[in-house]
């Protein structure tokens, strides 16, 4: 939004980190991710794709707007016939399904699986159809670089990124004594305002995920805060057991213990998480922007409660907030037509409120009417200036406390973007859930010997 | 079960003793509270949830019994928005196709083994009974290999139901105990029928399968209930959640839904086969014991 | 379902008889003649549902755990590479204890119960029946359901619903599923729940075929009704309780569902079983050769323990 755009000296980091897909070997020749170069492409023949992630019936109002955009979408392309699925990435079977080359045609996946996919040949290489479907927005091009090999393949199309960043209740801070518009900026702060609110409230001053990866994801976030990382460049070798990672956890590890300010509940998925925190039983927990979603919609919780804040900042380490994203992949086996097709259909509905003022209108007053989230802050997918220009059309139909994001977005300046682990990023998430559980149910646990003891079994990982 | 009730450890005299009279109803008395408690309470306790506010339920569980509010908008949405429903209605379908593979393949297998008795039945039957004593955790993951892509033929049972009903068929425990009780019968009467003119076909279905009618029952209940209760399998091999039964779907669903809405969507899930079983409580109950003699 | 063969006929049921064996020798049309054909095509439904889905994933599986595959890529024989390498791993030791423990606790919690609760049905006149149903009702919900709604029971809040039980005796609040003391016990009492109205069914209907002559001899001996129960009762059922504890035991030591349901396996891997890791392996890290290994592995544990088990309780009795 209406912010700083000096952001691009932590994408250099993001680039370094790109894909091992370009050093992977292919030469473009025989790779059948790609179709050949000279190969005629009817854009006017009739294709069908499937697309996933339809929202499920749980959702009518979501539902009906993608099936909704999906109509249009197919009066405005007349060959085009979309169908909708509500496949959508589950890392409990996602590998399963890559295996057993069960994806539709366009699905959303995290940015960390990227570099996997595109080395074993099992989402589609782009840049053709992108140049033939006439993409139009305005994509952030560190984000592309992100998702490109060396030679100038694009693997996928970035849509969405978020930095991670404290996400609190604005009531409990004011019963708690705490000012709701300067959330706790360093890690300290946090615990002190954690003691705070359990003092005041009862209820848990400071939560953070453990179960199905998403505890991974949040120790790393940590580690990264403290200025850590978590495997080494070429995702040969865990790097988590050192300085850093330890200040964190015996941080938990007080909170926890020391100040009882964690709460009981040590088994919290993101939507366990997020139902406790709409009810009022938890402070603040690190988590995306995105969560504002089940937390308000979903779960009821009134929208001026939500607040969100920038990544705390851990000792003296600098401000660095992970980042993650959603990028849209393309099943290796579309034909080039349908490549083109699903590049199309990306662009339009992904995309298209970024370019053209009378869809982000309309899509925002469909949802405003719909009783969706006009809409969340994040980091954008599209160029600071292109999203700036979207928040500038929509103003009127805004139905997000925008102002209760203020000091997250405005971090977005100052903060390094930390990308996510490389390689295998979701199972060493998987192994770290393990060290934040331990930390948190086993008390006296011995910070050092959990990281050493994770840090072997992701060793293991990374050299099978 | 019969009905007459024979004597059991306590004799007819010692139930005039005022003293045994008094312990046996005591404890009588006691172990129905119990299993009130135990079996029935959950289920109690779920109607009163599922018809409460998500706030009554998380603050006073057992206060929200007796607050006197009904709210039927749960139910309501657990039908429509979780299509609790549907999910039922896949599960019934995993179950009778599971259980109509099963018992073509168990009723054919023991009939060729028992009766027919080809000269290669020697070595078929000991095949059989090999599958028998291997767990079959070794084949987990071939065999779903063999799902996504079947060896020959190639086709993809993914997504489909075969991918659930046929692994299921393949119980030797069940194929043996059919033809072990098609051993029993006399080959005399087809031996008979055979001379009448009967072919094989004719032999199963009048002279076979008529006197099978408890075996069958056996092999119905055992894989019903194995099919009801199987998780796993139909995870792995059913992603597509519209084909997904209410074991597989039903906690990814229950996430993205507040607790009141779950708790009806888990009543309904609950009070559908309850009610069922409560209609055919005594097939169900003498099929299971008979299973479990079979079993010892 | 590793069941034994040593099994009793039915009650009532005649002893098999032999029967003549087809002649031998015949050309290819005597055999069609004599219905060669029509054995075959009863044999096909038994024959392609084995040979797909119990006979060739048995042999893949053994050739799988010495083998690499990610399923893109052709496999490649790597030799004992899998099973050194699942044996080396730091969190296999723990597997292996919880689900020691959790299946010595399911035979310690589990297994009394329903055998106490059948030998009192079993004198009862005229309400054997409601408490059959009572006890049944329990397994004729899901089990995925029953996970769900005991999750929230196990809630660690002082406000869950067994937390407040307790609370009003002045116990807890425990941490339940939160906890990695509590963990297993909390997870084994659920799964008790759910199984022991079957297992009591069981029992009940062998109960019914005990011989009762036997009391009345006893009777006269003097023996009271406990001591009738213990001495003449339990040792008729001996066989069919000692094949339940084989099958529970066989059972336990593969439990997924309820330790995926509940906890993922956690806190800090405290519920995490073998199957657990198996899965993980195949289905999260993709690492199907891994995962085949265990397999065999525990497939091989499992066959020595029937084997021993077999051999004990053959010497007993």
């Amino acid at each position: 939004m209406r912010t700083a755009t000096k952001r691009s000296s932590a994408l250099a980091v993001l680039l370094a980190l790109t894909l091992g897909v370009a050093a992977c070997g292919d030469d473009g020749q025989d790779d059948p991710t790609r179709p050949a170069a000279d190969e005629e492409v009817d854009l006017d023949a009739d294709v069908t794709i499937t697309v996933g992630d339809l929202p499920p019936a749980a959702e009518p109002e979501e539902r009906e707007f993608f099936e909704g955009q999906v109509e249009a979408f197919m009066a405005a392309n007349p060959n085009i016939t979309v169908e909708a699925t509500e496949e959508l990435w589950d890392p409990q079977t996602f590998q399963a399904k890559i295996a057993a080359g069960d994806l539709p045609d366009v699905l959303a996946v995290p940015f960390t699986e990227a570099g996997s996919l595109a080395e074993r040949g099992q989402i589609a290489e782009l840049s053709q159809a992108m140049d033939l479907a006439g993409l139009t927005a305005d994509l952030d091009p560190d984000l592309v670089g992100l998702v490109s090999s060396e030679d100038g393949g694009v693997y996928a199309i970035p849509t969405a990124a978020q930095a991670l960043g404290l996400i609190y209740n604005r009531d409990l801070f004011v019963q708690a004594g705490l000012d709701p518009d300067d959330p706790p900026r360093t890690w300290d702060d946090v615990r002190a305002a954690a003691r705070q609110i359990t003092e005041a409230t009862g209820a848990t001053g400071f939560a953070t995920m453990t179960t199905e990866g998403q505890g991974g994801w949040m120790l790393a976030a940590g580690i990264y805060s403290f200025g850590g990382t978590v495997e080494n460049e070429d995702g040969t070798e865990a790097t988590f057991a050192d300085e850093p990672a330890a200040q964190y956890l015996d941080l938990l590890r007080a909170m926890r213990w020391e100040d009882q300010t964690m709460g009981s509940n040590f088994l919290y998925n993101a939507a366990g998480l997020v139902e406790d925190f709409s009810a009022g039983r938890v402070g603040m927990f690190v988590g995306f922007s995105g969560l504002y979603r089940p937390a308000v919609i979903r779960n009821e919780m009134p929208a001026e409660n939500f607040g969100m804040g920038p990544m705390p900042v851990g000792g003296d380490a600098d401000p660095t907030a992970l980042t993650g994203g959603v990028i849209q992949v393309v099943n290796p086996d579309a034909t080039p037509e349908e490549r083109v097709a699903a590049v199309k259909w990306i662009d339009f509905f992904y995309l298209g409120q970024f370019t053209d003022e009378a869809v982000a209108v309309a899509a925002a007053q469909a949802g405003a009417a719909a009783g969706q989230a006009v809409t969340v802050p994040e980091r954008p997918a599209v160029s600071q200036e292109a999203y700036d220009q979207y928040f500038e059309w929509i103003e009127p139909h805004l139905n997000v406390p925008v102002a209760n994001f203020e000091t997250y977005i405005q971090a977005f300046g100052e903060q390094t973007l930390q990308p996510e682990p490389a390689v295998k990023a979701q199972e060493v998430y998987s192994e770290l859930d393990v060290v934040v559980q331990q930390v948190l149910t086993e008390e006296g646990a011995d910070v050092d010997a959990v990281l050493d003891e994770a840090a072997t079994a992701v060793d293991r990982l990374l050299g099978r | 079960m019969s009905r007459t009730y024979e004597r059991g450890a306590i004799s007819p005299a010692d139930r005039k003793s005022p003293r045994v009279r008094f312990w046996l109803g005591l404890t009588q008395a006691l172990i129905l509270a119990g299993l009130l408690v135990a079996c029935l309470g959950p289920l109690l306790w779920l109607f009163k949830a599922a018809l409460s506010s998500s706030q009554e339920i998380i603050a006073d569980p057992f206060g929200m019994l007796f607050d006197g509010e009904f709210e039927f908008g749960n139910l309501a949405r657990a039908w429509t928005d979780v299509r609790v429903g549907d999910y039922l209605l896949n599960t019934a379908w995993v179950v009778l196709g599971s259980w109509a593979a099963t018992l073509i393949t168990c009723v054919t297998g023991a009939y060729v083994l028992s009766v027919l008795r080809p000269r290669w039945g020697g070595l078929l039957s000991a095949a059989v009974l090999a599958t028998l004593f291997i767990p079959n955790i070794v084949s987990l993951v071939p065999l779903y290999l063999t799902v996504l892509e079947l060896p020959g033929p190639g086709w993809r049972l993914l997504d489909t139901y075969w991918a659930v009903w046929l692994p299921h068929a393949a119980s030797a425990f069940l194929v043996l105990i059919v033809k072990r009780f098609f051993d029993q019968i006399p080959p005399e009467l087809y031996e008979a029928a055979r001379i009448d003119g009967a072919g094989p076909v004719r032999v199963l279905f009048s002279i076979v399968l008529p006197m099978s009618r408890p075996i069958l029952g056996v092999v119905s209940l055992l894989t019903i209930v194995a099919s009801w209760k199987d998780y796993l399998w139909p995870l792995l091999v059913l992603p597509d959640p519209d084909k997904q039964p209410i074991s597989v779907a039903l906690p990814k669903v229950a996430d993205s839904f507040p607790l009141d809405v779950q708790m009806a969507a888990l009543f309904i899930a609950v009070v559908i086969p309850v009610g069922l079983f409560l209609v055919f409580q005594r097939q169900f109950l003498d099929s299971a014991g008979s299973a479990g003699a079979l079993k010892g | 379902m590793t069941a034994t063969v040593s099994a009793a006929p039915p009650a009532g049921a005649a002893a098999p008889r032999a029967r003549p064996r087809p002649p031998r020798r015949g050309t290819l049309r005597t055999w069609v003649a004599r219905g060669g054909l029509t054995k075959i095509a009863f044999a096909l439904p038994l024959v392609f549902v084995f040979g797909y889905f119990a006979w060739w994933p048995i042999i893949d599986g053994v050739a799988m755990s010495m083998q690499r595959t990610n399923l893109v890529d052709p496999p490649e024989f790597v030799g004992w590479s899998n099973f050194s390498y699942v044996l080396s791993d730091p969190l296999l030791p723990k597997a292996i204890g919880n689900t020691l423990l959790f299946a010595v606790l399911a035979l310690l919690i589990g297994f009394p119960a329903p055998l106490l609760l059948a030998t009192f049905m079993a004198e009862l006149r005229g309400t054997r029946r409601l408490y059959s149903v009572l006890a049944y009702l329990p397994v004729i919900i899901p089990p995925v359901v029953a996970v769900l709604l005991w999750k929230f029971f196990y809630s660690p809040e002082p406000t869950g619903l067994f937390n407040t039980v307790l609370g009003w005796f002045g116990a807890g609040p425990f941490g339940w599923l939160n906890s990695a003391g509590t963990v297993l016990p909390a997870i084994v009492v659920e799964a008790t729940w759910a199984y022991f109205g079957s297992t009591t069914i069981i029992y009940l209907a062998a109960l019914t075929a005990v011989r009762r002559e036997l009391y009345e001899a006893a009777e006269i001996d003097g023996a009271g009704i406990l001591r009738r129960t213990w001495h003449v009762t339990l040792p008729q059922i001996r066989g069919v309780v000692l094949v339940m504890a084989l099958l529970q035991i066989i059972n336990t030591m593969q439990v997924f569902t309820e330790p995926f349901v509940f906890t993922g396996g956690g806190p800090n891997n405290a519920s995490t079983t073998i199957l657990l890791m198996i899965y993980d392996y195949a289905f999260i890290e993709g690492d199907y050769g891994a995962a085949t290994a265990l397999s065999v592995l525990l497939a091989l544990f499992l066959g020595v323990v029937s084997a021993v088990y077999f051999a004990a309780t053959r010497r007993l009795s």
